[in-house]
């Protein structure tokens, strides 16, 4: 706390901080069922599991319930509970390693012949995607890449969001769900292959209507 | 690996080298075979937009005004 503050300023601080801890308790249960469907959003899209997502979301609540006081009003509620999922969703994946780590047809299928002829050159040249800045603007633009994202196969898909959402580092992925580091780039790659042939058709090709 | 890398070769780099941190000779190949493939300039400039929206999406967790 900061110590030049005078007196009445910390006291106003506090109360100020007693008044958002009482209103997080005092959740409606159509807030709780609103923050509930916000998690299970990111947690389905991480887990590809519905039973996982479910649980790792009702622990989340859970742990916000029990431990209100850790909520100091600086972010948004769903804002924090978000912060407390990323680990439950880690823990879930900890909990089911084997089926995790387990391939599925889709993940087998190599992009990279897709994406590249027989002599190793693009099979179809790679397009001008425009000037990031106006693109990235656009909240749609968002919206597309995160059911880009939904359709990565499940381990591609629970991989790249252990890197790019969780923000794991590489060697606790690799443990995590018991891969070698190579298998690891081999994943990402593929899913940013991926990635960028879903943005293309959804997103930068002209011909296709934007959502 | 050969001095002169295919595409498929150059673009598992370039999406490597979002995560981690390329050795000098395997730079050096990339940084080359760039400077003569457009194709790949152009797959450079799209995994380095795909990137930037990561982080704005990871963001939009953190800040859910900006979620789609």
């Amino acid at each position: 706390m900061p110590e030049n503050l005078p007196d009445d300023a910390l006291s106003e601080q506090s109360n100020a901080t007693l008044h958002i801890r009482k209103n997080f308790l005092s959740l409606s249960s159509a807030d709780l069922e609103d923050a509930r469907a916000y998690l299970m959003r990111f947690a389905r899209l991480q887990l590809r599991n519905e039973a996982w997502a479910e649980d790792a979301v009702a622990e989340t609540l859970l742990a916000a319930v029990q431990r209100p006081d850790a909520f100091d009003g600086r972010s948004s509620r769903n804002t924090w509970l978000v912060g407390i999922l990323r680990n439950k969703i880690v823990d879930q994946i900890r909990l089911h390693t084997r089926e995790c780590s387990l391939a599925t047809d889709d993940d087998r299928l190599d992009i990279e012949d897709e994406v590249f002829g027989a002599d190793g050159h693009f099979s179809e040249r790679p397009s001008e995607w425009g000037r990031p800045e106006s693109e990235l603007r656009e909240k749609q633009f968002l919206a597309v890449m995160e059911a880009c994202v939904e359709r990565l196969p499940d381990q591609q898909g629970r991989v790249f969001l252990m890197k790019e959402w969780l923000e794991l580092d590489s060697d606790t992925i690799c443990k995590e769900i018991d891969i070698q580091p190579t298998n690891l780039w081999v994943l990402l790659h593929r899913a940013r292959l991926r990635l960028r042939e879903c943005l293309q058709q959804m997103w930068f090709d002209p011909a296709t209507t934007r959502p | 690996m050969r001095w002169m890398m295919s595409c498929r070769e150059a673009s598992r780099l370039t999406t490597e080298a979002s995560y981690r941190t390329l050795a000098p000779l395997e730079r050096g190949l990339l940084v080359f075979h760039r400077s003569m493939c457009r194709d790949c300039r152009r797959f450079a400039a799209q995994m380095a937009l795909l990137d930037r929206s990561m982080t704005m999406w990871r963001a939009g967790g953190r800040d859910e005004n900006m979620r789609p």
